[in-house]
């Protein structure tokens, strides 16, 4: 490997990452975040910070989408042209920091990948109680036998051909769009998958889903969301989100009020273990097309290699196991 | 001598065109029944009506989503009989387990809609009890 290659390839490494796991971000919203009072209508902020703290698995101690045996966690991408990419991997999030009120680090994200040409590689990302720290990101290259450390990505950044943005998926916050509500209304149409593979074997994940319908007829609210920034690739965005439990089934971009992406995340619930919060979700996959470009990316997690509130103890999160990797 | 060399170059030109076809007819979009769907489902929000595009594969039912997901099965006797008519071997020790154990399998799927899974909890369960 190039040393000019090194900072491409961490970059594309931490998108693949982040896209199947959130990289824990600024984090403004807390890990004990109360669900909106029974009864009261949130307010779209409201609303926004709760999504955030469903996509970000706040609801657990830990969250892993481990390997079992040959399954893994799959990225599927596939292009205009019919090309198509796959990458495996598996990612172990940790939250369970803010016990210890001495503790800088918010929460640790650590994943593996299993195939392709970044097979054998690691990533930890670091996360800490002070919103002026960044965060870490370390990568084990297996070529180098060595740690490297690299910056956060930007919002916009969409690496390995993939529609999906650092910002869709980990970065963007709350508090970096505007947000009104624009109706509740039930969720009418199944979630978008890659039609040639729909319900086909597949390397890694074994029989990948059908599109699902089953949040047909849930109730939504339509969150329109405006985005701050600057000459920024969407003006608006609508995210369907579950009334109960906070879950964006979809979410369209605009740009000059033309549709120009959509993206679906199939949620699923765990057992009641939670407290009863509906807010402990899991995805089961996501889809993203681009109307621009006409790629579409698909991340799929088997059911069994999903697994949350674990007894790894701390150590687990740290550079030891990112050496431990074997190519 | 000549001869050959033009079959050879015409059997060539024939391979090529043979998999620029394929290539072709290979590329697939996405769906524009899926994004008729999306329109049609985000309009809602302005025209308080739902006009969902014909013959669309994306505004899927009810009756599918039960088959898949097992979220409509809220009774633990609607689950049994979608067991039996799915898994009619695992039903048989679904069948001989105590109710509590019964109902935590029902819990399971309405959690996870893992069919594959329950599956291996029935024997992992049945197990369990052999050896009490």
């Amino acid at each position: 490997m190039t040393p000019f290659r090194i900072p491409l390839i961490l970059n594309r490494l931490s998108f693949i990452a982040c896209s199947l796991l959130p990289c824990s971000s600024i984090a403004a919203v807390s890990h004990d975040l109360a669900l909106p009072a029974e009864g009261t209508l949130p307010d779209a902020n409201e609303v926004a910070r709760q999504v955030y703290f469903a996509n970000h698995f706040y609801a657990f101690k830990n969250f892993s989408i481990r390997r079992r045996g040959r399954t893994m966690t799959v990225l599927i991408n596939h292009s205009k042209s019919g090309k198509e990419t796959t990458t495996s991997l598996e990612r172990h999030l940790n939250n369970n920091y803010n016990t210890d009120e001495t503790s800088s680090v918010t929460s640790k994200d650590l994943a593996i990948f299993h195939s392709g040409k970044m097979k054998g590689t690691g990533m930890l990302v670091t996360e800490y109680n002070d919103d002026t720290k960044n965060k870490d990101y370390m990568i084990w290259l297996p070529s180098l036998r060595k740690i490297r450390r690299f910056s956060e990505p930007k919002h916009d950044d969409a690496w390995g051909g993939s529609a999906f943005t650092f910002g869709d998926v980990t970065l963007r916050k709350p508090e970096d769009e505007t947000h009104v509500i624009i109706g509740k209304k039930q969720f009418r149409t199944c979630l978008g998958t890659i039609n040639s593979l729909e319900g086909k074997h597949f390397r890694y994940s074994g029989q990948l889903p059908e599109r699902s319908c089953r949040h047909i007829n849930k109730e939504v609210y339509g969150l329109k969301s405006t985005t701050k920034f600057k000459y920024w690739w969407y003006d608006y965005r609508i995210s369907y989100v579950d009334t109960k439990s906070f879950a964006d089934y979809r979410t369209l971009y605009y740009k000059n009020d033309e549709l120009i992406k959509v993206i679906d995340r199939d949620w699923g619930r765990v057992n009641n273990d939670q407290g009863g919060d509906p807010r402990a979700l899991f995805w089961k996959y996501w889809y993203g097309l681009d109307l621009r470009t006409g790629q579409e990316s698909w991340a799929v997690i088997p059911q069994k290699v999903v697994e949350y509130n674990s007894n790894r103890k701390n150590s687990f999160w740290t550079e030891k196991t990112l050496r431990k990797i074997k190519r | 001598m000549g001869k050959p060399i033009i079959e050879i170059a015409i059997f060539s030109m024939s391979i090529l065109l043979l998999t620029c076809c394929v290539l072709i007819f290979s590329v697939e979009a996405a769906d524009n029944g899926y994004i008729e769907a999306v329109k049609a489902d985000v309009a809602e929000f302005t025209t308080s009506e739902f006009r969902p595009p014909t013959d669309s594969s994306w505004t899927g039912t009810v009756d599918n989503q039960s088959k898949t997901s097992g979220e409509l099965l809220v009774e633990l006797e609607d689950f049994s009989k979608f067991l039996q008519d799915k898994s009619p071997g695992s039903y048989i020790f679904y069948a001989k387990l105590p109710e509590d154990y019964k109902k935590r399998l029902h819990q399971e799927y309405l959690a996870t809609g893992n069919l594959d899974n329950i599956k291996n909890n029935i024997f992992k369960y049945s197990r369990d009890i052999k050896k009490k």
